[in-house]
């Protein structure tokens, strides 16, 4: 069954210190419910890209007090986790540029790469705004 | 993440260990940018200890490949296995840096 008491949340303001904190979050919460473990690489892979894109958009708004919030849930199809920022509205799904992965190496631009592997490596990813900002539900299972 | 450089005859050989992630990955292309070998000469980045690459890791390691490409040498990347390889698939870096799954053949290639 389902353990909803595994359930998690985190809330913290949005500064670069501030990932190692994430990481650990993500670790125990996995550490907590071991369905979970073999998904720890992409959770933390995919809050980092989202993460840093919180970061990079906001030194580009000046906007310096941020908060990002991630939920850990577990469900009866795998493991939601649901990232939120409180940021100008910005859908990385949509408005990001598809980087080219066939362009020669002297061609091949630096970066672009980090909302790609958020789009590749959930099972399920999708995004709403909310009255709080910006919010990504992601789904890790194993159906793909 | 440390870096350890060593040499095999001429071939210089980089093997990282931890992970190259957001925090990690100036450190990691720093040390790398180090360690290319004066007056040029091939290099091989060994990555069977690393657990975690992440967009910053594979910026850092683009630099690198890129500065090797440029001036005509040879850079090459092997012993990644799992998510990390399945990071550096879904990135296309197969098809700009040579790939090799253990170190001996990525050094036969680099003396090649």
């Amino acid at each position: 069954m389902v353990d909803m008491a595994k359930k998690r949340q985190l809330e913290l303001p949005a500064k670069a210190e501030n990932l190692e904190k994430i990481f650990d979050w993500i670790e125990a919460s996995c550490a907590a419910y071991d369905p979970a473990k073999q998904f720890m690489f992409g959770m933390q892979l995919v809050v980092e890209e989202l993460f840093l894109n919180v970061l990079n958009h906001s030194a580009e708004t000046a906007s310096a007090d941020g908060r990002v919030s991630l939920t850990f849930s577990p469900q009866p199809n795998g493991i939601m986790l649901v990232f939120s920022d409180d940021g100008s509205p910005f859908d990385p799904l949509s408005e990001a540029p598809e980087p080219d992965t066939d362009a020669a190496i002297e061609d091949r631009k630096i970066g672009g790469l980090g909302l790609k592997l958020v789009r590749e490596i959930p099972s399920q990813l999708s995004y709403n705004r909310t009255d709080w900002g910006n919010q990504l539900t992601l789904i890790f299972n194993e159906g793909e | 993440m440390e870096l350890r450089v060593s040499k095999h005859n001429a071939v210089t050989i980089a093997e990282v260990d931890g992970r190259i992630d957001g925090m990690t990955a100036k450190e990691f292309e720093e040390k790398m940018a180090e360690a290319i070998p004066e007056g040029g000469g091939p290099m091989v980045c060994d990555l069977s200890h690393v657990s975690y690459v992440s967009s910053a890791g594979l910026r850092a390691i683009l630099v690198i490949a890129k500065r090797f490409s440029k001036d005509g040498n040879f850079f090459s990347v092997c012993g990644h296995s799992g998510p990390v390889a399945e990071v550096l698939r879904i990135s296309g870096f197969e098809k700009i840096i040579p790939m090799h799954e253990s170190r001996a053949d990525a050094v036969e290639k680099a003396e090649g």
